[in-house]
């Protein structure tokens, strides 16, 4: 009789998605929030972050839907586009770094301008990308940004 | 000052690509089905740029490539003239706005070559120019 053994996986098995990514549940994902009056851009980023390591908790078209989706759920990072209609990006900026404390901010825009960067990081962004960005590039500065919250 | 500060190419994520016309092969905008966008400007350029397409086209990805078009050319009119303009957040109205009051006005044509069709589309810049105050 041939030899018929039974190996049980253990519950904790490291599972991976279909293109590779190691999954990760949804709670310990980090939680993102993406602002942008563009439906195309929003579109581009959460497809851009489509892995089981990110929890895109939601998308704002403006600053005062932005600031809903905070008081329901608190996101890690909140990646905000600078030109926008009503409450602009440095005004959400500076009313997350005031409010909200502990969620860490990527400004984007189409401008790059040293002003609009140094205004950026002074309305309390942690880094600035310019339109249009590779995955790989968004990717980058949300793990830098991961690495300085688990360092603190 | 305006026309070299426009990028030749641009890359749209990926999903498009917009390619300057030279004047010489530039097409004619017929105005059938054209689909409009105007993004104020100010700082020490004001007034308006106008985006016009001949075609029907993905509306939001048209925007948002004018965006990125309007953005870098401004972001190079600030490193190689000294002018630093920003962009307003797009009007979408179809709302005629008037020009004669502009010192600086300039045409360009651009190629939107998206995944399924290519667009042509104008670019109408209006503006005054003055030392703002504040930016």
């Amino acid at each position: 009789m041939d030899p018929f053994f039974i190996f049980p996986l253990p519950s904790f098995a490291l599972q991976y998605s279909p293109n590779g990514d190691l999954c990760m549940d949804a709670d310990k994902a980090y939680k993102i929030l993406i602002v942008d009056d563009s439906d195309f851009s929003r579109s581009n980023i959460s497809k851009m972050l489509d892995s089981k390591k990110y929890n895109i908790i939601g998308e704002a078209s403006n600053g005062s839907e932005a600031i809903n989706s905070l008081k329901d759920r608190l996101p890690d990072i909140a990646i905000i586009d600078i030109v926008m209609p009503g409450m602009s990006g440095f005004e959400l900026a500076k009313k997350i770094s005031e409010n909200f404390k502990d969620v860490m901010i990527i400004m984007i825009s189409s401008l790059a301008q040293e002003n609009i960067v140094i205004d950026a990081i002074s309305s309390g962004a942690s880094d600035f990308l310019q339109k249009p960005f590779t995955k790989e590039t968004l990717v980058n500065s949300i793990e830098k940004l991961i690495s300085n919250m688990e360092e603190e | 000052m305006i026309v070299q500060s426009c990028p030749n190419n641009v890359d749209i994520y990926g999903q498009a690509v917009l390619r300057k016309y030279d004047n010489t092969d530039s097409p004619v905008i017929t105005t059938p089905n054209q689909s409009r966008v105007i993004f104020p400007i100010n700082g020490e350029l004001t007034g308006f740029i106008e985006c016009t397409t001949s075609m029907k086209v993905n509306f939001s990805l048209f925007v948002e490539s004018m965006n990125i078009l309007l953005g870098q050319m401004l972001t190079n009119l600030e490193s190689e003239s000294d002018l630093l303009v920003r962009l307003e957040p797009p009007i979408l109205s179809e709302k005629e706005f008037e020009t004669d009051q502009y010192e600086i006005s300039t045409n360009l044509m651009y190629e939107l070559n998206t995944l399924a069709k290519s667009y042509d589309c104008k670019i109408l810049f209006y503006a005054n120019k003055h030392k703002a105050k504040e930016v």
